[in-house]
């Protein structure tokens, strides 16, 4: 069997995020013999357009088995097998990732599925980024959600059904995003964190996910991103209209300016003209997007700004939260 | 002079149907007043693509922006 590649020798690699070293010995044992037999099987598997091999789930899933690996990373050997026995170097991917593909390189994928992401909310916005994060391949991620789902969430959270109508959302995530990708690893928390238990619900992530609902809340969740020195990828609706926004460490952020609730005194504008599906999922679509973005390569075009859209009169723009 | 206004979400109902006529020199509250935007609702403005203060004193085309509380998920 040959031994594990170097991993900077691999074909399509760009110079973003390194990914993480210093896995415990059984397991960086177990990663190399997984990159050595699958560079082995690469002849194989015929390369399909845009130049890449892709590696069925079962062959992948089989390995795990064999191996004793989490399939996590398995999916991630695959990324980082230098293919054999082929005259030109076509990388291997895990077939469920092909469509990532060429928006992302393997070494991209594969820092995906090294990340680790804290996502507070598992409502509206946290049932579509799950989903998209899960899809995409984010490695490992934290949620937390202490509701129960009622008929007012089914207009727009993913996460809810009729079957699932006063059921926890926090148990909806697990059944949901094993089906959607067994690699991922998540955990769950089944409570509403205070700004304690947000602090330590976020700490060592690589990115906070805001998919909390009502202000204060994410007043809460901004502080202890703050104070973690995390970036914080925002997103808040309204009706039509909502924004998403990069916070990064020590930079002014939508809370800084939002407060905890109307100055008023009067219904949040959320209460007032409703969160609709479409809005949700847009706003949910982007973060992701955002946070793909961030994961792969560090940056993303949001770092410091801010969103803003409205969907009655299609208007986007970009504005910058420095004064 | 003139701006180009767009009132988000709670401010929707007094977003002008084409560009605004302001008295010259205007701040961005005073823009609010002429347009009848109610200031406590008002949480942040951007002027030009950047946040801005209500003080701002404002320009002949400036686009500004008027964004309420918003925190639904």
């Amino acid at each position: 069997m040959a031994a594990g590649p170097d991993r900077d020798g691999l074909p399509g690699l760009d110079s973003g995020v390194p990914l993480p070293d210093g896995l415990p010995g059984s397991l960086a044992q177990g990663l190399a013999e997984a990159r050595a037999r699958l560079a082995a099987l690469a002849s194989s598997l015929a390369p399909v357009p845009p130049g890449l091999r892709p590696v069925p789930g079962e062959v992948l899933a089989a390995l795990a088995r064999d191996l004793n690996l989490p399939l996590r990373l398995v999916e991630r050997a695959a990324l980082e097998a230098v293919p054999e026995g082929v005259p030109e170097a076509v990388p291997l991917v895990p077939a469920r990732y092909l469509r990532n593909m060429r928006t992302f390189t393997p070494r991209d994928q594969a820092r995906f599925l090294e990340s680790e992401v804290a996502m507070p909310g598992l409502g509206g916005l946290g049932g579509h980024l799950l989903e998209l994060l899960a899809r995409a391949g984010v490695g490992r991620i934290r949620a937390a959600d202490g509701d129960r789902f009622e008929e007012s969430n089914l207009n727009r959270q993913l996460l809810s059904a009729q079957a699932t109508l006063g059921r926890s959302k926090a148990r909806a995530a697990v059944l949901r995003a094993a089906q959607a990708n067994p690699a991922v690893e998540l955990t769950v928390r089944e409570e509403c964190l205070d700004q304690e238990g947000l602090a330590a619900f976020i700490r060592g992530a690589d990115l906070v996910l805001d998919a909390l609902g009502g202000l204060a809340p994410r007043a809460d969740l901004a502080r202890a991103a703050a104070r973690e020195g995390l970036p914080l990828l925002t997103a808040a609706v309204a009706g039509t209209s909502g924004y998403v926004a990069l916070v990064l460490p020590g930079e002014p952020g939508p809370a800084d300016f939002l407060g905890v609730g109307a100055r008023t005194g009067g219904e949040p504008a959320e209460v007032l003209l409703g969160t609709p599906g479409p809005t949700v999922a847009l706003a949910a679509s982007l973060q992701a997007s955002q946070a793909l973005s961030f994961l792969a390569r560090g940056a993303a075009c949001l770092s410091g700004r801010m969103l803003l859209f409205d969907l009655a009169d299609m208007t986007f723009q970009t504005v910058s939260l420095s004064r | 002079m003139i701006l180009h206004v767009k009132c988000f979400a709670t401010l929707e109902p007094f977003q002008p149907a084409g560009p605004a006529e302001v008295p010259d020199r205007a701040t961005a509250a005073g823009a609010a007043r002429t347009l009848g935007l109610p200031l406590d609702e008002v949480a942040i403005v951007f002027v030009n693509g950047a946040v801005a203060e209500l003080d701002a004193v404002l320009s002949d085309g400036d686009e500004v922006k008027f964004f309420p509380v918003v925190g639904g998920g």
